[in-house]
């Protein structure tokens, strides 16, 4: 898994959700407090919970279509990029997200920063412990 | 979990692979085998490394599970063992369970405000 694909229904039109996904007030009622206006080249900042203010930029803005920005990722000083895509069909609209550019990373160097991201060992130790007593299960995902 | 950490004297497997994977050679040494299986020379090879320090690294990698090794006549085949190196899916599954839990927080603040 090299990159990430959601996609949400959302019963209103697109006008709506670009909205809220470009509108800082509103972006923060679902997401985070950051300064964001949907302009190409808008530098802003999205305070995450691990690593304080990321510093993003506005790649690309398609009024209620498409929103593009970098997202980076601390630990290895490279940038991710978050897509938005909007597609309205009758009263409802598709959003599809997209979040790419992992694969500028190797899973050793993921595994390597994983814990920072778990705010402690909690969630996967018991799983590679798991793994470490049973190498029969070696390919099985968890 | 606390016991954990009460036991500095013996590494667990957890120590292991983190020291396993804190270093760069290493890392690429899993990136190589991760596109194919390796006898100990061609792995010299590609790095310009002596045997001898190859191996070094090899037993490291040995010791935290992450390579097996099988005979194969004279020579013994590295393979990669990526089972302890799901922590990695775990992280990029963080970044899934946030946005889906942040899509849905958007879906229900539009649907259900004004």
């Amino acid at each position: 898994m090299k990159s990430i694909k959601k996609e949400i229904l959302i019963n209103a039109p697109a006008s709506k959700v670009w909205e809220h996904i470009t509108d800082p007030a509103k972006i923060a009622t679902w997401f985070t407090p950051m300064d964001f206006a949907p302009k190409v080249g808008h530098h802003f900042t999205l305070n995450s919970k691990c690593g304080g203010g990321l510093s993003c930029v506005v790649q690309e803005v398609v009024p209620q279509r498409k929103l593009v920005y970098t997202f980076p990722i601390a630990d290895f000083k490279i940038d991710t990029l978050v897509t938005f895509t909007l597609e309205q069909s009758g009263a409802a609209t598709k959003l599809t997200l997209l979040h790419t550019g992992f694969d500028q990373l190797t899973a050793a160097q993921m595994a390597e920063v994983a814990p920072k991201y778990d705010g402690g060992w909690g969630t996967y130790l018991p799983q590679l412990q798991a793994q470490a007593a049973e190498p029969t299960l070696a390919t099985a995902k968890a | 979990m606390v016991t954990l950490y009460s036991s500095p004297a013996k590494p667990t497997q957890l120590d292991r692979v983190l020291k396993a994977v804190g270093d760069p050679t290493r890392r690429q040494i899993l990136d190589l085998l991760a596109e194919q299986d390796l006898p100990v020379g061609r792995i010299a090879q590609k790095f310009k490394m002596s045997r001898p320090a190859v191996i070094k690294h090899l037993q490291i990698l040995h010791s935290a599970k992450l390579v097996n090794v099988r005979p194969d006549g004279r020579e013994r085949i590295q393979s990669l063992n990526a089972a302890p190196l799901q922590a990695a899916d775990a992280w990029l599954a963080r970044f899934e369970s946030f946005w889906e839990s942040s899509l849905s927080k958007l879906k229900h603040q539009i649907e259900h405000t004004p």
